[in-house]
């Protein structure tokens, strides 16, 4: 994989050089990050604590606290935000609009209501929550792109199917609310996404998952450019542009599939980051995708690290943070580089 | 090279492709003329696959291309839209290198290979001394030549062009028209464009189909298309055509509009 030959020519190596520099600062920062957010939360660790019980050294009680249920998180926090930033990303190239996240093909609206049902209506099968919340953000996929699909998949019939399918499917979490708004308090904390504890247990199902999920997205970085420029070209250049179309959506669906069913509903993520990334290292999908998969990851582990500890002992869902806090972000990134655009 | 057997295509809002048949040998340069909403790209899409038949076939060299592997096609047919989606950040080179698409696989990374392609492709279109701007900050005549050298980075034997220079100053146009004759005469490139500039048709192409309401009504060498009753029945205007001395060529001025 020689990347610098794809870039070519001397005259490109600074361009090559910054975006490579972006990469590797944020993947840094991303490992400072994890390790300093290890020591937040109910119970606070120095840095150097937190190094110590790392490496073997620390007391029994802040090992038990750092590998039972600080080391899971922050992966969780890490794995889930590059999934979910990692979808928003490909979902937008295949629809080319900047709107578009993991939330308009229905992924999260599905596993939203299948989960609703779960823990309002059928409590006593809560345990099935993931697997149900998985197979509801799947089929909702799969209504939207049946509905979408007439002859051909259009990226707009998509977002269209895709508004409809979420209406109807809203107005179900919606009714179920009312209906059993005596246990909504369960439901609140997953429907706002949460990460308050997650065990090794969900990290080992979210990982072999994830990983198959990454590994198909990072080897489509050359397709998501070609549908760049625009039908006709990628046409005539050979794409088949439905069957590309289809295969990121569903990888887009599954990667979003599998971090809800973790977590829970988290917004957001999968519209900002990939802005975000695209402003810092540009449209090209060989450093977006890296770059969106560091920055999703970076964000929810500072969002998650911040609920925890914002309002100790109170634990606050890090999907309200992540919206307090990276909306602002992401206007101040757009007013500050006027020439932005997707 | 490429023929249409008995095209017919819908294409919503009354406006119909009847059975068109014609086809046009390797290295021949060839215009598809008519007026607005006469079919040209329409029959230009059909050709290049970019819009599905309703009935017939488009043979190139011989295969239906509705049949063949899409990529294949690609290897042997550029085709160059008359809108062009311009990726935001995509510098001239990076475009470029999007032409040897169909030549690798979809895994693969390009190579050194396909990297002097591309560097003869910007060469032979005379952009590699702007090859690290991005095309978004370059003018219409300039793209242009871009986009003609992300199809020549294909390496094509026949090149499609819709309208390729529409948009653009007197100069930029003839820039255009001479690069294209350049690539027909140097490396045997069969090309079908869609112009509107009836003139420069005819100073280009060896030969001129003219299209009206969906139908093939002249078809021939520019002497023979380009005649006063031609513009008379196609066009619907008063006209004079002339021998231009330099190039042999027929071309017309127009006097006025045909009283009805």
């Amino acid at each position: 994989m020689n990347t610098k030959q794809i870039i070519g020519c001397k005259k490109n190596d600074k361009r090559y050089i910054t975006r490579i520099l972006t990469l590797i600062i944020s993947i840094l920062l991303l490992i400072l990050i994890a390790i300093v957010s290890v020591g937040f939360g109910s119970v606070k660790f120095e840095l150097n604590e937190v190094w110590e019980t790392i490496l073997g050294r620390g007391s029994s009680a802040a090992s038990a606290i750092i590998f039972k249920s600080r080391i899971p998180r922050a992966i969780i926090s890490i794995v889930v935000g590059m999934n979910l930033a990692i979808a928003g990303a490909l979902l937008q190239a295949v629809m080319r609009n900047p709107l578009a996240d993991p939330g308009i093909i229905g992924v999260s609206s599905g596993a939203a209501l299948a989960s609703v049902i779960l823990l309002l209506a059928l409590p006593q099968h809560a345990g099935l929550l993931s697997l149900g919340a998985f197979i509801g953000g799947t089929l909702a996929s799969f209504f939207v792109y049946i509905l979408a699909y007439k002859r051909s998949f259009e990226p707009v019939r998509i977002v269209l199917a895709g508004i409809a399918v979420n209406a109807v499917l809203g107005a179900g979490i919606s009714l179920l609310s009312l209906l059993y708004s005596d246990r909504i308090q369960s439901a609140m904390l997953w429907l706002n996404g949460s990460i308050a504890g997650k065990t090794w247990n969900q990290v080992r199902l979210l990982i072999p998952y994830s990983a198959a999920g990454l590994i198909a997205a990072f080897l489509s970085v050359n397709l998501a450019n070609t549908l760049l420029l625009g039908d006709d070209t990628a046409k005539s250049l050979g794409v088949r542009l439905g069957t590309v179309r289809i295969f990121l959506c569903i990888v887009a669906a599954f990667l979003t599939g599998v971090s809800v069913a973790t977590i829970g509903i988290i917004g957001f993520i999968g519209l900002i980051v990939p802005h975000v990334a695209r402003l810092l290292v540009g449209s090209d999908y060989r450093f977006l995708l890296p770059a969106s998969a560091v920055m999703g990851a970076i964000l929810l582990l500072v969002a998650d690290t911040v609920a925890r500890s914002a309002f100790s002992p109170l634990e606050l869902p890090a999907g309200i943070i992540m919206a307090i806090a990276g909306g602002p972000f992401f206007i101040y990134l757009m007013r500050k580089r006027r020439s932005y655009q997707l | 090279m490429i023929a249409c057997n008995k095209i017919q295509i819908d294409y919503g809002r009354n406006f119909e492709l009847k059975s068109l048949c014609f086809s046009i040998k390797k290295g021949q340069m060839v215009s598809l003329v008519g007026p607005n909403g006469s079919g040209k790209t329409t029959v230009l899409k059909a050709m290049s696959r970019l819009l599905p038949l309703k009935s017939g076939y488009v043979y190139l060299d011989g295969m239906d291309i509705n049949k063949q592997c899409t990529r294949k096609i690609a290897k042997k047919m550029a085709v160059l839209s008359q809108h062009n989606v311009i990726p935001p950040d995509f510098t001239v080179e990076e475009l470029v290198s999007y032409g040897r698409v169909p030549h690798r696989g979809l895994l693969e990374w390009s190579g050194a290979k396909d990297k002097k392609i591309v560097e003869w492709a910007m060469c032979q279109t005379g952009i590699e001394s702007f090859s690290a701007r991005k095309v978004n900050t370059l003018s219409g005549g300039e793209r242009q030549k871009v986009w003609i050298a992300m199809a020549l980075a294909q390496e094509p034997d026949i090149l499609l062009l819709d309208e390729p220079t529409t948009f653009l100053d007197i100069c930029h146009q003839l820039e255009v028209m001479e690069l294209v004759r350049k690539l027909n005469l140097e490396y045997k490139i069969t090309v079908l464009m869609v112009l509107h500039d009836l003139n420069q048709a005819a100073k280009y192409s060896q030969r001129m189909i003219a299209l009206k309401n969906g139908r093939i009504v002249a078809d021939g060498s520019p002497d023979q298309v380009l005649t006063e009753n031609f513009l008379e029945e196609v066009y619907c205007i008063h006209s004079e055509v002339r021998l231009d001395m330099n190039t042999g060529k027929p071309f017309f001025n127009p006097v006025g509009l045909l009283k009805k």
